[in-house]
């Protein structure tokens, strides 16, 4: 009940909120985005600070891009949001997506984690100045691992612009824990990682040399930060909400009430520190400036030209050309006897093949709820199936229905998935 | 032993052993349905139930090998040789028992495989960089290329348009899109699971409903005993640990599954009998190599997997996306990282391989009525599993349309006897080849140099060379089997 008075729930306004908030995570379960929004919603949830279940939605792919971009085009009714941190920035300006924040109306900006430069244990580098003039005494001869066009790319190239005549060597290294291991092979000099990264690699040799925040981490005071060595660069990961633009402004100021709210729970802050979060809150004018100054800081860099790659589609497409060409002389060789299938047999499969292409497309539609068009669909093709044989029309009732509703309960209670 | 872990390992099995004693439902097809129902497990668990079903569906083949003559599995072609002969001969039971602790022995031979190469190979390749990483994914599509059983240009090509399927969406090293036809949702290319789910789920039921009329003869287990003494095993030994040894370094080597090894295992055997004319009349020792060697690959599969991050085998690619999906980086690293992960997959495979032996020694009569199950009702339920496990991965439709598109694909790749195998190897591997090329050159400045200056790399490089030059000048006969029909 004190808990209660401390955090009420969030007013709803008439008739918004009455369905599910659903939150796009544009990243796989279990990385470094989706483990932040399911701390907030825990938040919530164990604080019932809204009414309607706030369900996250994980859509990866291509980074975030794909995810993002289905939130950019979905209904502006105040159901649907984003979470996205800087990497809306670097996916715009190196060319990855078409837009950036202006394609969404900003919510809200909460918390931030901290982006150290490491070296391997070994590495003559003890501080950071030491790389940077390592890299500029003799260019390209540092090498930094990075996610091409991804936001420890831009980390590393801020560093060059705020240390004029440094150049670093890019080179393409994955996620953390592969550039952790080409750092211990010794195949990379250094790179980018978070403070949850660093104090999963420590203990297995990895060195930080400074830590791109404004002040040290309370939980690393031995750190430095590049600012302390004489090098401007503030690069951390600051985790934003987004609605589709044409949001109404009312949705979005009741969601940020919601989030923030969240922020103050002690299950948020203890998880925060737990993972090594820093608490940030901000919305309106003060979200507006923010995303303004950081992506005037990334559009002031630009990539260089890599080294010429092999064209490797160009290549393979070649390969695959004439290996078709020996396999077709194979075919005509050997004839087509053991290829060719008995007609009748032939449209039951394309029948089949068919029938589930309707039934996929039903389900595109999101015209009929997904547990009729399952059950339709199993009944419906086990019937045509079964046509030559003996109907077990009752089995397949039953089997249909435990299908059709065993998943609907599967997918929507338990792993939380949006069904058509 | 965690109990809950043990609980998985035995429906993983049991679910495995299942699967792979009804006819039409693979390993490949099971596990990569299962992937979407872990996403909401505990990393462990998930991995615990997957490599379970592995082995469960590997050794449930024997079982219709044997009464039907269908092999449940592609892995048991080759014991329908030897086993269904012997059963058709009044010894149901003695033929069942003979695969069944076959596959014991080549599981645990295969275990000790894992359990002494993994760590050091692991730690000995965080020595390797992207040059050497390069070159070893070169050995691996030369391999895959080269022992597949059809026709070596076959295998090449289905080796090259699994590389070529794998190219839209991001550029592995520069991240940025290509090869996407203005479609925005190629950004993130074609995802393995929808890949695998289409090449082997949907595919497989296109081929079931071609064969929907045939019904098989079923031959029942009633009164024969599936415990064979032990001094009859005495004889076998030598070809237990011959065939177990093979299947595990056929394991080992990525690219190639179960059923090249009990085919090389069966042949090294029978060269070595005192008595081949009884080779495929339903001797003893047929039965042994295959089912030995057979289940060994399992273990030896795991090996790269674990200790490199490169698969060993189709169900070991479905593994490796699982990883991935559960947050968990695959390589050399994940002993370092995550050993309680690792730990737990090779101890699963350790329980498994038990697990599995009692419970198909203690319910094989039961298994054998499976194949019964109609198969129309089968159908309709797997194809809705395929839908909704592509839909879930992503929450998007998208998905599915590559999922019913490859299960096209795959459906008339196979008409044309074009190995699906390397097109799956291909595929995964396709994307680690190029970010290492370009890594490398980067690293380099552009120099192709390293390649062979490297020796682990320039190693490798020869090695491919030779195994190629090799299967060019000199085809091995190998003993195909005699055909399934």
């Amino acid at each position: 009940m004190f808990l209660m008075s401390v955090l009420p729930v969030v007013a709803a306004s008439g008739d918004y909120p009455i369905k599910p908030v659903k939150v796009v995570v544009p990243f796989a379960p279990g990385g470094g985005s989706d483990t932040f929004v399911r701390i907030i919603q825990s938040g919530i949830k164990a604080n019932e600070i809204m009414d309607p279940p706030f369900t996250v939605i994980n859509v990866p792919g291509a980074g975030g891009t794909i995810g993002s971009r289905r939130v950019k085009n979905s209904y502006p009714d105040g159901y649907t949001f984003l979470n996205l941190h800087d990497g809306i920035l670097s996916a715009k300006h190196s060319g990855q997506a078409l837009y950036g924040p202006e394609a969404f109306k900003p919510v809200a900006a909460t918390g931030r984690a901290g982006t150290m430069i490491c070296v391997a244990g070994g590495s003559p580098y003890r501080t950071l100045r030491e790389v940077m003039e390592a890299a500029k005494t003799k260019p390209g001869s540092v090498s930094f691992g990075a996610n091409f066009g991804a936001t420890s790319h831009f980390a590393g190239l801020r560093l060059e612009h705020m240390f004029p005549g440094a150049e670093f060597n890019f080179v393409p290294a994955g996620g953390g824990a592969k550039r952790f291991a080409a750092m211990k092979g010794d195949h990379l000099d250094v790179s980018t990682f978070t403070v949850a990264e660093y104090v999963g690699f420590r203990e297995g040799g990895l060195r930080a040399v400074a830590i791109l925040s404004e002040e040290r981490h309370p939980a690393f005071p031995d750190v430095m930060t590049a600012k302390e060595q004489g090098i401007e660069v503030i690069w951390d990961a600051v985790q934003y909400w987004w609605a589709p633009a044409g949001t109404p402004d009312d949705r979005v100021a009741w969601f940020a009430n919601v989030l923030e709210s969240a922020m103050k729970t002690p299950e948020v802050q203890a998880k925060f520190e737990e993972l090594y979060f820093e608490p940030l809150f901000a919305s309106g004018s003060e979200l507006n400036a923010l995303i303004q100054e950081r992506e005037a800081r990334v559009a002031e860099l630009s990539i260089r030209k890599t080294i010429s790659l092999p064209d490797f589609p160009f290549a393979i497409g070649i390969v695959l050309a004439l290996l078709g060409v020996g396999v077709l002389v194979q075919q005509s060789r050997d004839g087509l006897a053991s290829v060719a299938i008995a007609s009748a047999e032939l449209k039951t499969a394309a029948i089949g093949l068919f029938v589930l292409l309707i039934y996929a497309g039903l389900l595109a539609s999101r015209m009929i709820p997904f547990w009729i068009a399952t059950l339709a669909f199993i009944i419906g093709l086990g019937w045509f199936l079964a046509q030559a044989g003996r109907k077990r029309m009752g089995m397949l009732a039953l089997v249909a229905m435990s299908v059709a509703f065993g998943c609907q309960y599967v997918f929507t209670h338990w792993l939380i998935v949006d069904l058509p | 032993m965690d109990p809950v872990l043990l609980i998985w390992i035995c429906v993983g099995v049991i679910g495995g052993v299942l699967v792979g004693a009804v006819p039409g439902l693979t390993g490949a097809m099971a596990i990569s349905l299962a992937v979407p129902l872990t996403f909401g497990m505990d990393p462990q668990y998930a991995l615990a139930l997957l490599v379970a079903m592995y082995v469960g569906s590997v050794s449930g083949g024997l079982i219709t090998a044997t009464l039907l003559r269908i092999p449940g599995t592609p892995a048991s072609i080759i014991t329908t040789l030897d086993g269904f002969p012997m059963a058709k001969g009044g010894r149901p039971g003695r033929a069942l028992g003979l695969g069944i602790t076959a596959s014991l022995v080549g599981g645990l031979i295969s275990w000790g495989v894992l359990f002494l190469l993994a760590k050091p190979l692991a730690d000995w390749s965080t020595k390797m960089g992207p040059a050497d990483m390069f070159s070893l994914v070169v050995v691996a599509l030369v391999l895959i290329a080269v022992l597949s059983r059809e026709s070596m240009i076959k295998g090449l090509f289905a080796g090259a348009l699994g590389i070529f399927m794998a190219l839209p969406g991001q550029h592995p090293a520069l991240g940025q899109p290509r090869m996407t036809f203005g479609l925005p949702e190629m950004d993130a290319g074609f995802k393995l699971l929808p890949v695998l789910l289409g090449l082997f789920a949907v595919s497989q039921v296109l081929r079931d409903i071609l064969d929907l009329k045939k019904t098989p003869e079923t031959i029942s287990v009633k009164s024969d005993s599936l415990l064979v003494q032990f001094r009859e095993w005495k004889s076998q030994i030598v070809n237990l640990l011959r065939s177990s040894g093979i299947g595990s370094i056929v394991g080992v080597l990525p690219g190639i599954g179960a059923n090249v090894g009990s085919i090389l295992a069966y042949g090294a055997a029978k060269t070595h009998s005192k008595s081949p004319e009884k080779f495929g009349t339903g001797c003893d020792e047929g039965i042994v190599a295959s089912e030995a060697a057979n289940n060994a690959t399992v273990g030896g599969a795991l090996v790269p997997l674990v200790a490199l991050g490169v698969p060993g085998s189709v169900i070991d690619a479905i593994l490796l996306g699982a990883l991935v999906i559960h947050g968990l980086q695959p390589g050399p690293l994940l002993f370092k990282n995550n050993p309680e992960v690792v730990g737990t997959i090779i101890n699963t495979y350790l329980i498994a391989n038990v697990v599995m032996f009692a419970f198909m020694m203690s319910a094989a009569k039961f298994i054998a009525k499976l194949s019964r199950v109609p198969r129309e009702i089968l159908i309709p339920v797997i194809l809705t599993f395929c839908v909704v496990g592509s839909y879930a991965l992503g929450n998007r439709m998208f998905d599915v349309w590559v999922m019913i598109g490859f299960g096209v694909l795959g459906f008339a790749l196979d008409r044309f006897k074009i190995p699906l195998a390397p097109f799956v190897i291909g595929f995964v591997l396709a994307p680690m080849a190029e970010e290492s090329l370009c890594s490398a050159l980067m690293l380099s400045g552009g120099s192709w140099a390293p390649f062979v200056t490297r020796p682990v790399s320039l190693l490798l490089l020869v090695i491919a060379l030779g195994i190629a030059i090799t299967s060019l000048v000199y085809r091995p006969t190998t003993q195909k089997p005699t055909d399934q029909e």
